[in-house]
């Protein structure tokens, strides 16, 4: 078993936005996992996201512990996977929340990025592209 | 073909401590998580007619130990504290279980196949939490109220620390895309949605003023006179006594999170008649793993697949429940499962909520405890739950007892929105 979660960061300060691929059965892991859930196989290998998706369902609010107002999408991936995190919408007004209401189901396309979360750490994020 | 159960489980005594805050409920002051499990297991153990000479072993629920009171390896201390002696310095089997909000569920699971597996014959189990306060060996027995950072950072390591806490994926922030993707799929608007919430809080705040266990005894009519509103609808809907908090959830839409505990005592079916009258069976019991997120998110596959395996152990069908416990973190959390293990069909949950049906004189009473909106207690979720049904089905439930007496329940639990625990009980 090689380091993943390690690896999966360090990719993520050089840019790169980094996936599992099932040798076996060709699924895409994102976020990585240690043993694909779909054949079993542990034969996985490191694979580029294309940060391709769209944004199914998002949401807003307040992150308590970071003192932060925010925007969270869950995000189906072109490679599968479907994740949740930070949702990048440049025109959104977050003092009127009502409005996330159009967001979902809407089929909006959205591409990942590495951004810097509140604590300075790399982390992935999902602009929307409209 | 389901699993079966290899022997007949029963629950035989149930006890649970009053809810409320060790840093100041009276009841309760400077009670650690070890005095709470005492507390409901001298009752459980009371109830059944059992000493601890008749208890083979023990399963604790535990969720936050560590953060609230420094302390791991509970479990030891639960032994010796409950006399559960078994020869000089020697004390019976058991351990601590933790599943987050789930873990007394996990408990309980845990000691039905411990007897179902033909290993014991007698088994406590249950849950002990302490949520609002901290305990330290610097101060022994005397609580530290927690500040809000601290309460919350207590349950945020249920949270992926190595993708979900740096990525900012946040439980409050799916639920409510739970609420707005049922919404859309059922074609109903947002001012619907609020209805559907003002009801549940409704149901649940009056079911909690008739339970003297739990934390929170107010009425919402007097809450709402106080702050000068003629109705407690009007009040849910005043955005300064109840502003959104993650849209369309508002502040009276999440949970009252407080310290307490219960313990059941269970037994071997073929050997209940010998300690209860009213012997409770456990017909089925069901869990499975999930992400909180799914494609069409107002159905989650891991509680439809808890579910499964709940009905088929026992043998029943969703419209054979009579009644319902449920953890309701989030009003999400009680629309959607209800859905998800067939108490209502799909696209139903929301109306038979809004028209009453949930409520404890309706025909499908959910959380006629008070549920999350009167005391939450986190990791000991289930083990109350399980309380509160025992005591329906034997028809000693008082104030709320649903009739005529429910013959089949369901209890859901639900460890981070993703571990979803199902045990279908019956007499």
């Amino acid at each position: 078993m090689e380091t993943v979660v390690n690896q999966f960061y360090s990719y993520l300060k050089q840019g790169k936005i980094m996936g599992r691929k099932c040798e076996a059965c060709g699924t895409f892991q994102f976020p990585p996992q240690g043993i694909c859930s779909q054949c079993g196989s542990g034969g996985l290998v490191w694979a580029p996201v294309s940060g391709k998706g769209t944004l199914l369902f998002a949401s807003t609010g307040e992150h308590r512990m970071m003192g932060l107002r925010f925007v969270q999408g869950t995000v189906k991936l072109e490679e599968g996977p479907l994740v949740s995190g930070m949702a990048i919408l440049p025109d959104f007004d977050l003092s009127a929340p009502e409005s996330i209401w159009e967001y979902s189901l809407a089929g909006l396309p959205v591409r990942a990025e590495v951004v810097k979360n509140p604590q300075g750490v790399e982390a992935v994020a999902f602009r929307v592209l409209r | 073909m389901g699993r079966k159960l290899a022997r007949g489980v029963d629950i035989i005594g149930v006890g649970m401590t009053e809810l409320g805050f060790v840093s100041e409920t009276p009841a309760l002051k400077n009670m650690t998580s070890r005095e709470l499990w005492v507390w409901a297991a001298l009752e459980a153990m009371q109830d059944a007619g059992v000493s601890p000479r008749d208890v083979d072993a023990f399963y604790v629920g535990n969720m936050i130990g560590e953060y609230a009171e420094d302390q791991y390896h509970l479990s030891n201390i639960i032994a010796q504290w409950t006399g559960l002696g078994c020869g000089e310095g020697v004390w019976k089997p058991g351990v601590r279980i933790e599943g987050a909000c789930a873990s007394s569920s996990h408990a309980l699971r845990q000691a039905v196949f411990a007897i179902a597996s033909g290993a014991c014959d007698v088994v406590m189990a249950g849950g002990a939490e302490i949520n609002n306060a901290k305990f330290s060996s610097k101060d022994p027995g005397v609580p530290r109220k927690m500040t809000n950072e601290e309460r919350l950072a207590g349950i945020y390591c249920h949270y992926d620390q190595a993708w979900e806490m740096p990525q900012l994926s946040i439980q409050d922030m799916v639920l409510s895309q739970w609420l707005i993707a049922y919404g859309k799929q059922y074609g109903l608007g947002p001012d619907t949605l609020l209805d559907v919430l003002d009801a549940r809080l409704l149901s649940n705040i009056r079911n909690g003023h008739l339970n003297p266990k739990t934390y929170w005894n107010r009425t919402l009519e007097e809450v709402a006179a106080e702050a000068g509103f003629e109705n407690p609808r009007e009040f849910l809907r005043s955005p300064s006594h109840n502003p959104v908090s993650y849209w369309p959830m508002r502040l009276w839409d999440g949970p009252r999170r407080c310290d307490g505990g219960a313990v059941l005592i269970l037994c071997a079916a073929e050997m209940s008649s010998r300690f209860s009258r009213k012997p409770i069976h456990v017909l089925g019991t069901g869990n499975a793993h999930g992400t909180s997120l799914s494609e069409p998110m107002y159905t989650q596959p891991f509680i439809v697949e808890a579910s499964r395996q709940a009905y088929e152990m026992a043998g029943v069908i969703p419209s054979d429940v009579d009644i319902v416990e449920m953890y309701d973190f989030a009003p999400s959390e009680y629309l959607i499962p209800l859905e998800d293990f067939g108490y209502f069909g799909r696209g139903e949950g929301w109306k038979a909520i809004v028209d009453g049906r949930t409520t404890f004189e309706g025909d499908k009473p959910v959380n006629t405890s008070g549920g999350a909106s009167t005391g939450l207690v986190v990791g000991s979720v289930g083990a109350i739950g399980t309380y509160h049904l025992v005591k329906q089905l034997r028809g000693e439930a008082g104030a709320n007892q649903v009739r005529p007496v429910p013959e089949v329940a369901l209890l859901f639990d639900c460890g981070a929105a993703r571990d979803g625990v199902i045990h279908i009980y019956g007499r």
